[in-house]
């Protein structure tokens, strides 16, 4: 069965970069991209979108990954899915504040890669 | 006896003020006229008997002659001073060897004598030890009085040695290694209070000087066989010393000397060491009396120079003593005058009694505390004032009462709390500084990562066109990152360089910024106008830069690409005692919602400008330097204008 996955990018390079890793890493991955946490959250919540996986930046602007985080547990969507966390943020606090989720499988560095990404067995 | 009758009034009050032993009076051709029984029996043994027939002028002519001579020169020192004259007199020669302490009177009628007194005790040991006994007490009473020791030797010669037969009596003091004649009596004194000569006695020599050496007592009956003799300005025939011992030290010595061979007996030598005994015992009092007031002095000393307050309160509370800071520290804070007695609620402010009960409480068993207590002055100044209480303990180590230390560290707390606030503001910068690293090095990792998927995904790309738009989007994060650099750059540099003002030419400036404008993408399409009313500015030139080069930077970027000609002006003006300095554009404008954050750091109004969000918080911050303010008025779709308000003289300028 093909894997669905929602890209969740403030930067427009950002997701286009990641799509298009993701599309040569497994050409059979439905993908989704959502332009910030508000935007991930409405597809999510309206049904328009059932990920597999969801690959999140933190570091986005009004709504940020972990308030992204926050709002998905408040709200009905079933967390049926992995998320990976997938940042450039060298942070410690935004690494352990990832580490302390426990929704969060793992915490990617960008740029992604197919390395990076069979390690995570997407 | 058979005179007593006849005696007339005047002579019987004479007789009364002779309070001696012996007692006669004459009439003016020296006939006794009365005898008392003492001098009746005396006389008697040696073989007269005075009655009216019998005068002096017979014991004269008699084998009584020496004894007669006594009185007949003693009446002629009458005649010559005074109506009474006393007197001692020695005589050794001959079998009737006599010490006598005597005095004579004369009444006088019409200018003539009408009778002559006298009066006499035989200077006995039995008598001088009485009288040493009462002259004693008379001098120690006298002592109490005088606590200076030079003047304590005057009144020991007058009060003691005057009245004991000790001859020429002298006084002298150790300073040093000599000895200071400090006192005398007979031939030795000059005036008042004068030492006949005041030579300086070397502490090894002579007679006084073996006392002084060897701290014993010594006495000669012929000085001109004694090896310790030397005479100094007659020929002393006797001489008796002793020392005056204060602490087991020799303090000085009292020097006796007489023109008699062996005036000096063993009584004298005993009664001198006594009175040098009443002397040293009074002296030692003195000087612990003068060691004590110069502890006094010297805690006093201490006490009062320091600036904080100092209190004793008894058992009782009640104010045993305090020091001058105290004095002026309850002048100042309270208006009131403290007083020795006073209770403690009279002297503590009110809000604080019931605290100082307890700390008094525990003071009183021993223990020590230290409280604070905020309090205004009388002019409304707020102090803070440290309290710090102790038990007080007498020699005995018993406590009988406590202090109480008051120092305002009005200014330590002040300090204390001065730091208290710059560290916690340090603390605050660390954090935000850890922040700023972090939100940097994200910022700078950002593009930096975006261009690293880029070149994975140019690598692997298979058509041309496709590479070119991967090397379009790689361009846009090299500048991005580029700009976002020297935004950095331009806060560090705003925050780190001091601002200094200089004339700055407004269209050499502008010029020199469009070559740089120039490679701005979108430069070439905007309709760039400028309005100066002013030819030159006084500021900071680098930080005028950064203000009009965000602004007119801002409005390149964000030229609404829809409409059919983008402008911008740039206008600069003077208005009173500030410049206006405006950025007008038709670009996209701010969103009503997004204004408020406009200046916040990192905060872009669309996430999908390249921009590093921090141009405009620069702005903010270079502005804020420079103590200016920043207007907005944008609409979104319409366009944008910055006003930037700078004062042309602001504090730091």
């Amino acid at each position: 069965m093909a894997k669905t996955v929602l890209l969740v990018d403030d930067n427009p390079i950002d997701l286009m970069i990641n799509e298009k890793t993701l599309q040569r890493y497994n050409p059979e991955i439905v993908i989704y991209k959502a332009n910030g946490g508000e935007q991930a959250l409405a597809m999510l919540e309206s049904g328009l979108c059932n990920p597999n996986c969801i690959l999140l930046d933190i570091k986005m602007p009004n709504m940020n990954g972990f308030e992204f985080l926050a709002a998905l547990e408040a709200s009905s969507v079933e967390l049926n899915f992995g998320i990976h966390m997938l940042s450039s943020s060298i942070d410690p606090s935004d690494l352990q504040q990832a580490a302390d989720n426990p929704v969060v499988k793992s915490y990617i560095e960008k740029p992604i890669s197919a390395e990076k990404l069979a390690k995570i067995a997407l | 006896m058979k005179t007593a009758p006849s005696l007339e009034n005047s002579v019987l009050e004479l007789l009364g003020n002779i309070n001696r032993t012996h007692r006669a009076v004459f009439d003016a051709s020296f006939n006794f006229v009365y005898c008392n029984r003492p001098y009746e029996e005396m006389l008697q043994k040696q073989g007269f008997q005075p009655d009216a027939s019998l005068s002096l002028f017979d014991l004269y002519n008699s084998s009584a002659k020496e004894h007669a001579e006594l009185w007949l020169d003693a009446f002629k020192m009458l005649h010559a001073a005074s109506d009474s004259y006393a007197f001692s007199a020695f005589s050794n020669k001959g079998e009737q060897q006599f010490r006598l302490d005597a005095e004579v009177k004369a009444v006088y009628k019409d200018g003539q004598v009408k009778a002559f007194a006298l009066g006499f005790d035989e200077l006995t040991d039995a008598f001088l030890e009485t009288r040493f006994n009462r002259l004693r007490s008379e001098f120690l009473a006298k002592a109490l009085m005088v606590c200076d020791i030079e003047e304590l030797v005057w009144v020991l010669v007058d009060e003691l040695l005057a009245k004991l037969d000790l001859g020429d009596a002298l006084i002298l003091l150790r300073d040093g290694n000599v000895l200071v004649p400090a006192a005398a009596y007979g031939s030795e004194r000059k005036g008042a209070r004068e030492v006949a000569s005041g030579l300086k006695v070397s502490f090894s020599k002579g007679i006084t000087g073996y006392v002084a050496t060897t701290g014993e007592a010594y006495m000669t009956g012929d000085c001109r066989k004694d090896p310790h003799y030397i005479q100094e300005h007659f020929a002393a025939g006797s001489e008796v010393a002793v020392p005056i011992l204060v602490n087991g030290k020799v303090f000085g010595v009292i020097n006796c000397e007489s023109e008699h061979l062996h005036f000096f007996r063993s009584i004298h030598l005993n009664l001198l060491q006594r009175t040098a005994e009443v002397l040293s015992a009074r002296i030692q009092e003195v000087n612990s009396l003068k060691e004590l007031e110069l502890l006094e002095q010297q805690h006093l000393a201490i006490l009062n120079s320091t600036p904080n307050s100092f209190l004793l309160f008894n058992k009782k509370l009640r104010l045993m003593s305090f020091n001058t800071a105290a004095v002026k520290a309850w002048r100042h804070f309270k208006k009131q005058a403290i007083a020795v007695g006073d209770a403690h609620h009279v002297v503590i402010p009110t809000e604080f009694i019931s605290n100082f009960e307890s700390n008094a409480a525990r003071s009183i068993q021993g223990e020590q505390a230290v409280r604070y207590l905020s309090m205004d002055d009388a002019n409304g100044l707020s102090h803070r004032l440290k309290l710090s209480f102790a038990p007080a303990r007498n020699r005995s180590n018993v406590i009988f009462g406590f202090t109480v230390l008051v120092e305002d560290v009005s200014e330590l707390y002040q300090a204390n709390l001065n730091l208290q606030a710059r560290n916690a503001q340090l603390e605050q910068g660390n954090k935000e500084l850890d922040k700023f690293v972090y939100s940097i090095s994200h910022d700078l990792r950002a593009p930096l990562s975006s261009m690293m998927g880029l070149v994975n995904l140019i690598e692997n790309a298979q058509q041309l066109p496709e590479t070119k738009i991967y090397a379009k989007m790689l361009q846009d994060a090299a500048d991005s990152m580029d700009s976002y650099i020297r935004n950095v750059l331009e806060y560090s540099r705003n925050k780190r360089l001091e601002v200094e003002f200089e004339e700055i030419d407004l269209d050499e400036l502008i010029r020199d910024m469009e070559q740089k404008f120039r490679f701005i993408p979108g430069y070439r399409e905007l309709q760039f106008e400028t309005d100066f009313e002013i030819k030159t500015l006084r500021s900071d030139a680098y930080r005028i830069e950064i203000i009009l080069n965000n602004l007119i930077s801002n409005a390149i970027k964000y030229r609404d690409l829809g409409k059919r000609q983008s402008w911008c002006k740039v206008t600069i003006k003077e208005d009173g005692d500030h410049y206006l300095i405006s950025v007008a554009d038709n670009g996209i404008g701010v969103p009503k919602i997004k204004l408020g954050n406009l200046f916040d750091m990192f905060f872009k109004v669309k996430t999908d400008h390249p921009g590093s969000g921090l141009g405009l918080y620069i702005l903010k911050e270079v502005v804020d330097n420079l103590h200016g303010q920043i207007m907005v008025e944008s609409k979104e779709k319409k366009g944008s204008t910055f006003g930037v308000l700078l004062p042309k003289n602001p504090p730091n300028g």
